[in-house]
């Protein structure tokens, strides 16, 4: 029973991760990147190409990857940092002048690319076939790893150190500076281009950070499922952490942290309850079905999200100086009462 | 006589088959304050455009400070001390009004990445600006308004903070478009007092108006354009008096 | 050279399932400034109706096509006046349009999910003979393709030059504004913009898999980079431009799938896209973008 929970933690906290990642992409910067997926799966992909090593955890020998068994913390960084390299290229290649949805196109289009190079660079990748038996940390070192509690505990350990720090990265930014001047270029990008700052820069790195969880993320979700494939590249997988994003409250991290263990935990739960008899093509589509509605309900209902911005909460905690008067009274009152002219 | 601090040469601008801007030239020196009127169609909107950053102008120059601005963008220009105002007081709707004038401050230390996440960096240049952006916004009366959202505020109100905004960031050259139009008629002498108190230190300022009572109180300068080229420059009371002027604003062609 | 011709002769091929799926996308686009990113899942709903006509009814690709475009534009006219007027009543930004066509991309897969499975389904088509006509040679089943593609865009074509509702239509586009102040009926334009859209997505949808073989719920997911970047490239309401990026892709994707490598051959056309927005930023046929 306590494996079931531990288990349930983990896919929540690594789900955090990339829900935060892509919440600051978007919820703070406003980059609609509709191929998030790509740097979860590149992530994934690159955590299960070097840490799988000659012969994987079934004792079957590999011949297709590098063969190089690196330990998880630097499977982990060249995971995040692959994926922010990912991204880092495409803004030179595209962030320039577009329009959100220009953009949108753009990284979907690199997508399908990665997709296709993945499920065909057999000798690095396998394929169609995809990835399987990429260890988990700490296997060999005589823990039971994989399906003992113990090894569960460990990287439940790892996941929610990661997620947390995701957090506590991304309410700094939030109410920093620079948090507001991601927000100023997230509404209205020519303003703050008219008081001298750099558009494309706060973009570039919001987006590579937000790559860089995405990968991270994606390292820690292959090494708990221990394998992937290039089905999971899919739009509709960005498209639900979309949903996460926006019906937890974008923009806030704790919103983000909410619709991440909603969406993508709560549903999946939910749907056990559901009775035995129904199929499983019927199960996942009630979920799709579920979430692309709650999202659409969220949009017209409680755009904000459950948990909204508060920006003036920001601000509020520290006090107000008082005021200076270089203009006389009565004209401070006659502004204070100002009207447009009809 | 006063150094210039922004200097305009011989601009250019077509539109299709219709020469918007044909030849402009003026400048505007330190601690003035320089009107730019003219009927509608005479070309300030494409003239002001093209020394802030939004168009590229076809030939001529932009000088600002003694460097050549010619068809930079926006941003190069804010950088050289350049800060304008918009017709529309385009703020950022959804953040308050508070962060919308402290964005304007250049050089903060939170802003990159690094940084941001060391609040014990910039923790203090925030505070100092906070305090001087209550400041400004209390003393135009709008201290109450401070952190509610931008987009919330009245017409005038919004014109009014885009004015501190914009003489909040230390320009050299304050470009407004058309700072009292749509305001309501008590609000102009307080928009007239922030416009003075910008050229107290040696700034500049350049407004597009059809106010000319505004003008009267405010400029120094006023400079009539018709048919995309500058016809005359003086004080107002002389502009008044001018007989091309009186043409050019009734249609007629302009000797 | 044979293959040079066979090649173009299958960038033909994709290059009418795209255009036709594309042109709809486009002028939908131009009338309500966002991009449907629910055109995939238009395409597989239209391809199921097909199915269901071929395949589990026996009544022939002619009904296929009909029953096709029918569904897809009544699902598309239901969308428009059940979510999206009450955005668009509310002046909501591209933004939101474009997220909320995420919600329905999703809602849709999982529909589709639920009542036809997650199995591939053969449209079991028969590909038929081989013609030549000239240096191309086709199967009669790509020929039908490439036919029904070109009458249909012609047919539109004709109908937004001649057809009082095609220049409404075009004006419209051209500015929203105006043209209500001129006594246009901006809703129903709207809707029957989406009848349109929708009928094109759903023949788009049969003729694909058509091509394609197999239909399972995901299968316009895949394409939806390649039926959307036309429309970016030739522009919101341009179908001149659109259909001839979307044969241009065609042609890219086929001919360096034979030259090249097959498995890069979308590498290849998300290169033309990049290229053609590196240079003109408002897509092909606009002016390049203004300055800052």
């Amino acid at each position: 029973m306590a494996i079931y929970w531990v288990t349930l933690l983990i896919t929540a906290t690594i789900y955090i991760t990339i829900v935060l990642g892509l919440n600051i992409e978007y919820g703070i910067g406003g980059i609609l990147n509709f191929a998030y997926i790509t740097f979860v799966a590149v992530g994934a992909y690159v955590t299960a190409v070097v840490t799988l090593g000659k012969t994987n955890e079934f004792g079957i020998s590999q011949t297709f990857i590098l063969q190089w068994s690196l330990p998880w913390p630097l499977a982990l960084l060249l995971a995040g940092a692959a994926s922010a390299l990912l991204s880092l290229v495409m803004t030179f290649a595209i962030m320039q002048r577009l329009r959100s949805d220009y953009m949108a196109i753009c990284v979907v289009a690199l997508g399908t690319v990665i997709w296709t190079i993945f499920g065909n660079v057999t000798w690095l990748f396998n394929g169609v076939q995809g990835l399987s038996g990429v260890p988990r940390p700490y296997s060999g070192l005589g823990i039971d790893t994989n399906g003992g509690l113990t090894g569960d505990l460990v990287f439940l350990c790892i996941t929610s150190a990661t997620a947390l720090a995701s957090y506590l990265v991304a309410r700094r930014i939030y109410s920093s500076p620079f948090g507001r001047l991601l927000r100023g270029i997230r509404e209205d990008p020519d303003v703050v281009a008219t008081f001298g700052r750099s558009v494309l820069r706060g973009r570039a790195v919001v987006f590579v950070l937000g790559s860089f969880m995405a990968g991270v993320g994606g390292g820690l979700l292959v090494m708990q499922v221990g394998a992937w494939n290039p089905n999971a590249f899919l739009p509709p997988e960005t498209f639900i952490l979309f949903a996460a994003v926006i019906i937890g409250g974008s923009g806030r991290p704790l919103g983000a942290v909410i619709g991440a263990v909603l969406v993508e935990v709560g549903f999946t739960e939910a749907l056990r309850y559901l009775p035995e008899t129904l199929s499983a093509s019927v199960v996942g589509g009630i979920e799709l079905v579920a979430v692309g509605l709650l999202l659409i309900l969220t949009m017209r209902f409680r755009p904000q999200g459950l948990f909204p911005e508060d920006i003036p909460a920001i601000y509020r905690k520290r006090a107000a100086p008082p005021a200076r008067g270089d203009i006389p009274p009565e004209l401070v009152a006659a502004a204070a009462g100002s009207e447009e002219q009809p | 006589m006063t150094t210039a601090v922004l200097e305009v040469a011989e601009l250019m601008k077509r539109f299709g088959g219709i020469q918007a801007v044909n030849g402009c030239s003026f400048s505007v020196h330190e601690g003035e304050v320089v009107a730019l009127i003219g009927p509608n169609g005479a070309g300030k909107s494409t003239v002001v455009e093209m020394i802030a950053g939004g168009l590229r102008p076809d030939s001529g120059r932009v000088t600002l400070g003694g460097n050549d601005i010619t068809g930079h963008g926006r941003r190069r220009i804010a950088r050289s001390g350049l800060l304008r105002t918009f017709q529309h007081a385009r703020l950022v709707t959804r953040v308050t009004a508070i962060e919308n004038v402290m964005i304007a401050e250049a050089g903060q230390r939170g802003e990159t990445l690094s940084s941001c996440l060391v609040p014990r960096w910039w923790r203090e240049q925030e505070q100092r600006i906070r305090d001087r952006a209550t400041g400004q916004l209390t003393s135009l009366g709008l201290g109450a308004k401070g952190l509610e959202l931008a987009g919330q505020l009245s017409g005038g109100e919004k014109k009014l903070l885009d004015l501190i905004r914009a003489s909040f960031g230390g320009a050299k050259i304050l470009v407004l478009d058309e700072p009292v139009s749509g305001v309501n008629p008590r609000l102009v002498p307080v928009i007239a007092e922030i416009v003075k108190t910008v050229t107290k230190d040696g700034g500049a300022a350049l407004l597009v108006e059809h106010n000319l009572r505004f003008v009267e109180q405010v400029c120094d300068r006023v400079l009539v354009m018709a048919e995309g080229t500058v016809l005359t420059s003086g004080s107002l009371e002389t502009i008044r008096q001018d007989r091309r002027v009186i043409d050019a604003y009734l249609g007629r062609r302009a000797k | 050279m044979h293959i040079f011709f066979q090649s173009a002769g299958f960038g033909l091929v994709t290059g009418s399932i795209i255009a036709l799926a594309a042109v709809g996308v486009t002028i939908q686009a131009g009338i309500t400034n966002f991009l449907n990113f629910a055109a995939g899942d238009f395409m597989t709903f239209g391809a199921f109706f097909g199915y269901l006509m071929l395949v589990t009814l026996h009544l022939g690709l002619v009904l296929a096509f009909i029953a096709a475009a029918v569904a897809t534009a009544l699902l598309s006219v239901l969308m428009n006046v059940f979510v999206f007027q009450s955005f668009v009543r509310r002046k909501a930004r591209v933004v939101t349009m474009t997220i909320l066509t995420l919600g329905i991309s999703l809602t849709m897969s999982g529909v589709l999910e639920m009542v036809f499975g997650a199995v591939d389904r053969p449209y079991g088509l028969d590909p038929g003979r081989t013609f030549s006509v000239g240096p191309f040679s086709w199967t009669s089943e790509q020929l039908v393709i490439i036919l029904v593609a070109v009458a249909i865009l012609v047919i539109l074509e004709a109908a937004l030059r001649l057809t009082k509702v095609g220049k409404a239509l075009r004006a419209m586009s051209d500015n929203k504004e105006l043209a209500s102040a001129s006594g246009i009926n901006t809703r129903i334009l709207t809707n029957i913009t989406w009848i349109v859209s929708g009928s094109l997505l759903g023949v788009a949808g049969v003729v694909l898999v058509m091509q394609v073989g197999t239909i399972n719920p995901t299968t316009g997911e895949a394409y939806l980079f390649l039926l959307l970047a036309p429309v970016v490239m030739g522009g919101f309401g341009r179908p001149g431009g659109t259909v001839l990026a979307a044969y241009i892709m065609g042609l890219v994707l086929e001919l360096s799938s034979t030259y090249a490598n097959a498995a890069y051959a979308d590498a290849f056309a998300f290169g033309v896209l990049i290229v053609v927005l590196l240079i003109r930023p408002n897509g092909i046929f606009s002016a390049p973008g203004l300055h800052s």
